[in-house]
């Protein structure tokens, strides 16, 4: 699916850039192939208009211009190409929630689709392999069971995964044993986003959200943040990155290797039982091209 | 030309890798004609290749390990053997049949000369036989493995092409004050290409009067050059006291605009009478003094006689032109091209 030419992924939100990257300065940002600028007006309120620089005008935004919608959440400016988004910005009562604390993550380009990138946070096959050296045990490649929900513009997965709890993940998880169980929620919200709800023996919560937002056919922006319900006390949030970096630097190695454009077509790609979430997303996005007269776009 | 999309020059033997550069513990990644390929030596320590693409969610599998004898896709850990297929999902149970549908595109692979060969496709000709590798009387030294930003038609022309060397090489054996090359004694056209036969005076450097045991300022080289279609060529040259330096060449084409450039040369002297060393020193020097200037050509060389200029000695290189383009009519296929750019006005 090449997704800057299909339009209805223009009709949902994106998380586009932390706002505090625009106190300085205007900021560009592409968006579904879109050029975009952003800033803060002297209200401190964020403006989004197409980008003219980059049709060689060289010119400031004019009255004209397409502004978009935009709203601040989590941290974050999230853009909407179109004037009727299908779906309202993932609700994440957990980060709204003053007892617990957000910390900002990570936001930068990956060459890959964000079908990939979701389907792999769906996917409990992949880390004795991608994640042997943090938490991945290859002597148990066997997925984990899960227990998959569809929810109108999404799914659902509840699984209980055991880990290896390596030395470094020790101190954030306050747990000392060497392997530990996850009881994970995982809720992926079309197109391109996803919570992913860990909750430790120990009661110690770690929600990541992760959004891969299309930049081009074959960019994605890496929107992630996490929150936990424990203090800086209890894990110094540089640790708790520095171990989600790891991680995420692993799924990074392969998924970058990867077609981006990615297929919804079953039949182009081989797969086995642990696949079904992401099987269910190709459906789902197959569906929701049906539904708006579209036909899946694909590299000649 | 663009080569990755001429479908028929997949139906041919290209060197791609030094067989000592493939291991049965890591494997190797290549390019060729835009397809990525995986190599690596199987339980047996012979070369294979596949398609570089899981078929489950198309990772790459060059990125993964070598287990038994198979490839190990770093994402979920499917095993591939040499033929391609499916071995071992790790999150099967044992008992558990594996679907046949599991596999990627297997190539032809196979060692000669010390390189692994691949043919994306059915061989239209076999791997160049060059008689002097069985001699004993010769030896093999290997000399360059390296990729350059020069598309297969202009470096292998250049090495059938007389009047270049008296400027591109003139700080190793080319003669400036003497430009004029001496004509082609004949040019027979064979099925994999052609055979060219001429004689050339050169400059006799004092690295080379080492090499060669002549000790004279210039000397004739008697040259009988070999083209393999589409990119590869042997230059036998007989010097005057005997002496036999054949120097086989292959511009393996990796994509439109680059090549990996594999030579290496056979001769009849031993390392007493001239260090490998030394050898492998001239012609390093020479084929860089190639490189500086190929490189700057435009890679998509046109097929047709019409776009370029031409003397009498582009002889060599004009039948190239004509047969690339008999063999892509022969084949149904239509040269491609680049898109037109636009026009700069003189």
């Amino acid at each position: 699916m090449l997704v800057t030419q299909q339009p209805v992924l223009k009709r949902f939100w994106y998380p586009v850039m932390p706002v505090d990257h625009l106190v300085a300065q205007p900021q560009p940002f592409q968006l579904l192939g879109q050029p975009l600028v952003l800033w803060l007006d002297a209200d401190g309120q964020p403006v989004v208009v197409t980008d003219r620089y980059c049709h060689r005008s060289a010119q400031l935004p004019q009255a004209e211009d397409p502004v978009y919608r935009w709203a601040i959440r989590y941290g974050y400016v999230w853009v909407c190409l179109a004037d009727d988004p299908l779906l309202p910005i993932p609700h994440i009562p957990e980060a709204e929630d003053p007892q617990m604390r957000l910390i900002p993550q990570f936001y930068e380009p990956w060459h890959c689709s964000g079908l990939r990138l979701m389907e792999n946070s769906f996917d409990n096959a992949h880390f004795s392999f991608v994640h042997a050296n943090s938490f991945g045990n290859l002597q148990q490649p066997q997925p984990a069971a899960s227990e998959l929900t569809l929810l109108e513009y999404g799914l659902q997965v509840r699984s209980t995964v055991p880990v290896v709890n390596p030395p470094n993940q020790r101190q954030n998880l306050k747990i000392a044993d060497e392997m530990t169980l996850r009881h994970v929620v995982s809720t992926w919200y079309m197109p391109f986003s996803r919570t992913l709800k860990i909750t430790y023996p120990n009661g110690l919560m770690h929600l990541i959200y992760t959004a891969a937002t299309p930049v081009q056919d074959d960019i994605s922006q890496v929107v992630q943040f996490c929150v936990r319900n424990d203090t800086e006390a209890d894990a110094k949030a540089a640790d708790i990155v520095a171990f989600d970096r790891q991680v995420t630097e692993e799924d990074k190695l392969v998924l970058e290797t990867t077609d981006w454009d990615t297929p919804l077509d079953i039949h182009a790609e081989q797969h086995m039982p642990s696949d079904q979430p992401g099987i269910m997303m190709r459906r789902k996005l197959a569906a929701l091209l049906k539904a708006h007269g579209e036909v899946e776009q694909r590299l000649p | 030309m663009l080569v990755t999309q001429q479908s028929i020059l997949r139906r041919f033997w290209y060197p791609v890798v030094p067989i000592d550069q493939l291991s049965s513990d890591h494997p190797y990644p290549f390019q060729l004609l835009g397809q990525k390929i995986v190599l690596w030596l199987d339980a047996v320590g012979q070369p294979v290749a596949l398609a570089d693409r899981c078929c489950h969610r198309s990772a790459q599998l060059s990125k993964g390990s070598i287990i038994n004898g198979c490839v190990r896709c770093p994402y979920h850990g499917w095993s591939y053997d040499g033929k391609g297929q499916c071995v071992h999902v790790p999150q099967f149970q044992p008992e558990q049949a594996i679907p046949p549908s599991y596999k990627v595109a297997a190539c032809q692979c196979m060692v000669r000369y010390g390189y692994a060969w691949v043919c994306l496709d059915e061989p239209l000709q076999p791997i160049p036989d060059i008689a002097e590798s069985s001699d004993p009387s010769f030896r093999l030294i290997q000399e360059f493995y390296e990729t350059w930003q020069v598309s297969g038609l202009r470096a292998i022309e250049n090495s059938f092409d007389s009047a270049h060397g008296h400027f591109v090489h003139a700080s190793s054996w080319g003669d400036q004050s003497n430009p004029i090359p001496p004509p082609i004694d004949e040019i027979v056209e064979t099925e994999s290409g052609f055979v060219m036969k001429h004689w050339v005076e050169v400059l006799n450097p004092d690295l080379q009067k080492k090499n060669l045991g002549i000790a004279s300022e210039k000397t004739i080289r008697t040259n009988e050059r070999r083209w393999f279609m589409p990119f590869a060529r042997t230059l036998k040259i007989q010097y005057p006291n005997g002496l036999n330096h054949l120097i086989f060449t292959a511009y393996t084409p990796i994509d439109d605009r680059s090549s990996q450039l594999v030579q290496f040369c056979l001769r009849n002297d031993s390392e007493a009478e001239a260090k490998a060393a030394d050898i492998i020193a001239f012609d390093r020097q020479v084929t860089q003094e190639d490189r500086e200037v190929l490189e700057t050509t435009e890679y998509d060389a046109p097929l047709s006689l019409a776009e370029e200029q031409h003397m009498a000695s582009d002889r060599p290189g004009i039948i190239m032109r004509h047969r690339l383009a008999a063999l892509l009519r022969e084949s149904g296929e239509t040269e491609q091209r680049r898109p037109v750019q636009p026009a700069i006005h003189v």
